[in-house]
């Protein structure tokens, strides 16, 4: 007998015991945790919030072991509540997770992640001149925006969100991107534009 | 197991080698199989394991960023490790993320949701689920089947090396122990082969030879020595068999001399012996049982024991209780028995039984059987004659020489007091003469001289009582030993009081005659004088004459009272009858006796509160009371007590026979105690005698006493007298109540109030108001009334319902008709009339005025309804049936004494 089938009978003999309970709990599940498609900003939020996991930044802009982790939104927001939802008080290595949202570049004081909305297109280049050697990983959807210097771009792809990394750019902020997420993202040199 | 055993010693060392090496080679291959599929299996999970977290740690990137190509290719990475049959990633919500397949369309699906971490054993694989980690937190899961192919491909190897290990190891441990058993087994067989011609042979001088100094050896010596010890040991029984022979011979001679001892035993004891077994059955009996039970020869010899049984059984008084003892005894051989035989023809046999014991265990019984006919009769004779003395009045004593009861009868118990069990052992002279031998010498020296005596003794009873004894003693032969004296007491103190009461009575008498005809002489001759005095007196103008004359008369009647006084007690008095109640009497000598007795007297009095009344003189009574008083001051010298007493007391036979004057009937007793002097026991019986005194001369006369029993006995009664030296007197008059019988007395405390019962009762008197209480009274307890006003109403209502009025109740005083003129009437119409006179006279008045003689009872007015009733019951009832009738009818009297005794 494997250990697996026992599992599965004891599992089974439990279930026989509370059947009319289990049933509520799964329907009560399923009412509340629909599948709904997740949105695409919804997907993008997540992928904001685990970029944190797979980067490091330099050590003075994280001083502390539990110095927030500022995830800032520059322009017309398009996440609506997504981005809170999904950051909703969760922490990277122990840090909580600040969510920043602002006008205008000037504002920008401490931020590690920056997502740069399509509305500020024709402000890119000032805003990613004004933005170097602060450390901020920006990523923005707008076309084009890796090779203007931005670090990170989403894209869709076979309708998924895909990302492509400008990893000259992540070295001249000092920031480390781990090889895990560079096997997943498009990379893009600098290089190879000129 | 059975052919193992059987098996020759060379087989089975060869078997207990090769099982040994066999199960050992086993044990050790399974040992290492064992070890060697544990080792394999845990490096395999070990592997698996480290797989599973690299794959794990390689997809922490692609999960969240839902890269399942990037995944796969992570997974495919399985395809260089061969084993890895297929494995998958589960997203943390637990959907297949991305899956891979060694050999693809194969079948062997993934599972499609992931189980909690653990490894996961089956025929051919192992499988493992283990979560993986992104910053702390789960976010999916890695699914991989592992082959095991291989795994059974080496056991199945390794099983083939050790079998083939095995069975050149199980050869070569056959060969060296086929070689090497030689070394036991050979001596072994050698020593059962000569074990063997010794059993056949009994040939003990055989020896085994003994190759080597080990256990074998030993035990081939042993062997040898054990021989030799046989040998020996041959000889010796050999010797104590002839020895056996011998001694059997010895005890059967022995034997036979105490079976021969045994039958001249049985054959001349003088009790019958019959032997049985443990089965009842007869064994043995003597020449006597025979006789005893008179069984016949036929019987004998037929050896029937039921037949003897029932031949026994019809001799026998009860046969069922015969046959039950038997039973009892047979049904618990163990016990030994005793029981008496009676027979039909009154013979008595006693008869033992006695278990016969072999080595502790029954094995039969011997019954014996003694004929104790003669000694059973003459026990009886013995208990008829201790009967006999029991039932003698007599007190029959019997005591040794040195005066120890021996014997003490029922007699002896109720004359002296001391039961049989106190008495016998103790010395007769100090149990019966309070130690004084000088009371029995004379008789003792009687009975040494001729070994009898009779005479008078004074002995003391157990409450120290002085009785007076008709004693007969006489020496008996018991046992030879000729001390053993048998007294045979007789009371005659109560025969001898008797006779002194008598003979006072007597002497009594005699002095009383003769004190009268002395009074009536010395009378006749102080008449004339007195006469004479007073004729000188009146001639006599002489005043010294007339002075010597006053003297004379003076003593002249001095003389005359005293001769009146004497007259008294010689004739007996004469004296008034009527009824008097003590305690007025009582009551007045009370009063004398404390104003002038001294003041160191205390008088004391007791009287019963329902004190009969009797009939007599209370002048006479009067002065027997203060006659007792005055004995008793002059008794007591100093401080003291006198006690007045009246009591009730019906006297029955006994008393009758304790005192000759004494009658059966009710009397009260009129005693004074003091606590004086006493009277010494020598006078007591002469102070009742005339003329006799202990005080000094002039001061007593020495008549007191005798004119108290003169007048005491004038009343019907007597004197007693109870006197103790040191401690006091008590005198008692004894004066018959007033007719009381026994059953009087009984009605009187049983029917107090008594009530009516719807009788008619004829109420006369002039008075309304007493006519109206008299009814309600009546009506009250239960009577009918009718009323009338005068003795002429009365005669007409009585004339018209004569039949229903039971009773008339009548005034004596009437105008119009009184109460003796109608009665007279009432008589001539029914002359059983009952009638209650009432009158607010005296008793003796209205007997005088001749109504009481008319009437049934008198009711003194005012009565009250208690009076009423009671005198109304009593003449209701039947004795006074036609009471007037028949003055001399007793019935009469007893009817007006009661009345006369409820009108007071």
């Amino acid at each position: 007998m494997t250990e697996h089938v026992q599992s599965v009978k004891e599992t089974r003999r439990a279930r026989n015991i509370g059947v009319p309970l289990a049933l509520a709990i799964i329907i009560a599940a399923a009412a509340h945790a629909q599948p709904q498609p997740a949105g695409e900003y919804q997907i993008k939020s997540a992928f904001l919030f685990n970029f944190a996991k797979f980067v490091e930044w330099p050590a003075q802009l994280l001083p502390r072991g539990d110095s927030p982790m500022i995830i800032g939104v520059l322009g017309d927001d398009p996440f609506g509540n997504d981005l809170d939802d999904v950051i909703n008080n969760k922490t990277v290595n122990g840090r909580p997770i600040v969510i920043k949202r602002y006008a205008s570049a000037a504002e920008i004081q401490l931020c590690h992640i920056l997502f740069i909305s399509t509305s500020e297109r024709k402000d890119v280049p000032m805003i990613l001149h004004t933005l170097d050697g602060t450390g901020v990983l920006t990523v923005s959807e707008i076309e084009q925006f890796t090779q203007l210097g931005g670090a990170v771009r989403f894209y869709l792809a076979d309708a998924k969100v895909r990302f492509e990394i400008n990893v000259d750019e992540a070295d001249r902020e000092h920031i480390r991107v781990s090889s895990k997420l560079l096997k997943l993202a498009t990379i893009i040199r600098e290089q190879k534009r000129e | 197991m059975g052919t193992f055993r059987d098996m020759s010693i060379r087989r089975k060392l060869m078997m207990i080698n090769m099982t040994t090496s066999c199960v050992a080679l086993l044990l050790a291959a399974a040992a290492f199989t064992w070890y060697e599929f544990q080792a394999f299996r845990g490096s395999a999970s070990y592997n698996l394991l480290s797989l599973a977290d690299i794959i794990g740690s390689n997809s922490t990137a692609a999960i969240p960023f839902n890269d399942q190509r990037s995944a796969e290719e992570t997974l495919s990475a399985l395809r260089a490790e061969g084993h890895a049959v297929s494995a998958c990633i589960y997203t943390a919500d637990g959907k297949v993320f991305a899956t891979y397949y060694r050999d693809p369309g194969k079948g062997l699906d993934v599972p499609p949701f992931p189980s909690p971490d653990g490894f996961g054993f089956e025929e051919s694989h192992i499988t493992i689920f283990r979560s993986v980690m992104l910053d702390g937190e789960k976010i999916g899961t890695v699914y991989i089947q592992y082959d095991l192919t291989e795994l059974y491909g080496r056991l199945q190897q390794y099983l083939l090396i050790v079998g083939v290990v095995m069975l050149a190891s199980m050869l070569a441990a056959f060969l060296l122990s086929s070689a090497l058993q030689k070394v036991i087994s050979t001596p072994v067989r050698a020593l059962a082969q000569i074990a063997r011609s010794v059993s056949v042979d009994r040939n003990y001088s055989v020896r085994a030879t003994a190759h080597s100094k080990d256990e074998l050896g030993q035990m081939i010596n042993g062997f040898n020595d054990m021989l030799t010890q046989i040998q020996l040991r041959d000889s010796a029984l050999q010797q104590a068999h002839d020895e056996l022979e011998r001694r059997v011979e010895e005890r059967t001679q022995s034997l036979e001399s105490s079976v021969s001892l045994l039958h001249a035993t049985l054959e001349s004891t003088a009790d019958g012996i019959l032997v049985v077994d443990q089965h009842n059955n007869v064994i043995n009996f003597n020449g006597k049982f025979v006789d005893m039970w008179r069984i016949p020869e036929e019987l004998l010899t037929s050896r029937l024991d039921d037949r003897m049984l029932q031949f026994v059984l019809t001799q026998l008084a009860d046969p069922e209780e015969f046959r039950r003892r038997v039973q009892e005894v047979y049904s618990n051989p163990d016990i030994e028995s005793f029981d008496v035989v009676d027979f039909r023809d009154g013979r008595v046999f006693e008869r033992y039984s006695h278990p016969q014991r072999v080595g502790g265990v029954s094995v039969g019984r011997v019954w014996s059987f003694r004929d104790v006919t003669a000694q059973h009769r003459a026990n009886d004779l013995i208990r008829e004659q201790a009967t006999l003395l029991e039932k003698a009045r007599d007190a029959i004593l019997v005591d040794d020489a040195d005066g120890v009861i021996k014997f003490w009868n029922k007699g002896a118990e109720r004359l002296y007091g001391w039961t049989a069990a106190e008495a016998i052992g103790r010395k007769s002279g100090e149990l019966l003469h309070g130690g004084d031998q000088s009371a029995t010498a004379p008789a003792n020296k009687a009975l040494h001289e001729r070994s009898e005596w009779a005479g008078e003794l004074e002995q003391l009873t157990k409450d120290n009582r002085e009785i007076l004894v008709e004693s007969r003693w006489s020496l008996v032969q018991v046992n030879g030993n000729p001390k053993t004296t048998l007294h045979i007491n007789t009371d005659i103190t109560e025969k001898k009081r008797l006779e002194a009461q008598f003979l006072r009575v007597q002497r009594m008498e005699g002095i009383g005659t003769l004190a009268a005809g002395i009074a009536h002489d010395i009378n006749n001759i102080l008449s004339p004088i007195m006469m004479s005095v007073d004729l000188l007196k009146e001639k006599c103008r002489d005043p010294h004459t007339s002075r010597l004359l006053g003297i004379l008369g003076t003593n002249a009647q001095r003389g005359a009272d005293l001769v009146k006084q004497v007259l008294t007690f010689a004739r007996g008095v004469e004296g008034e009858r009527v009824t008097v109640q003590l305690k007025h009497l009582i009551k007045e000598i009370e009063r004398i006796a404390r104003e002038t007795f001294p003041r160191a007297i205390s008088i004391e009095t007791a009287v019963a509160r329902d004190l009969w009344p009797i009939s007599g003189d209370a002048t006479q009574l009067h002065q027997v009371l203060l006659n007792f008083c005055v004995n008793a001051r002059d008794a007591i010298s100093g401080d003291g007590t006198i006690v007045i007493s009246a009591e009730n007391v019906m006297l029955d036979e006994r008393a009758v026979l304790e005192n000759i004057e004494a009658k059966i009937g009710s009397y009260v007793i009129l005693a004074v105690s003091d606590t004086g002097a006493g009277i010494p026991k020598d006078i007591v019986n002469k102070i009742f005698d005339p003329f006799f005194t202990t005080k000094e001369r002039g001061k007593g006369t020495g008549l007191g006493l005798s004119t108290v029993i003169a007048i005491v006995k004038s009343h019907g009664g007597f004197v007693t007298v109870e006197t103790e030296i040191g401690k006091g007197t008590s005198f008692r008059a004894y004066l018959p109540a007033l007719a009381i019988t026994e059953a009087d007395v009984v009605e009187q405390q049983s029917v107090a109030p008594a009530r009516g019962n719807g009788e008619l009762i004829l109420v006369v008197d002039d008075e309304v108001a007493i006519l109206e209480m008299t009814k309600a009274m009546l009506v009250n307890a239960g009577y009918d009334v009718v009323m009338a006003e005068n003795g002429r109403q009365a005669l007409t209502i009585y004339a018209q319902r004569r039949d229903s009025i039971a009773l008339v109740i009548t005034d004596i005083m009437m105008p119009v008709m009184d109460g003796p003129t109608m009665i007279n009437e009432l008589r001539k119409m029914n002359s059983d009339v009952k009638v209650i006179g009432a009158s607010g006279l005296a008793g003796n008045a209205a007997s005088e005025n001749g109504a009481q003689s008319e009437v049934c009872m008198f009711l003194p007015k005012p009565f009250t309804s208690e009076k009423l009733l009671q005198v109304l019951h009593v003449a209701l009832s039947e004795a006074c049936k036609g009471c007037t009738r028949m003055p001399d009818d007793p019935r009469y009297r007893l009817c007006r004494s009661r009345a006369m005794r409820e009108a007071e």
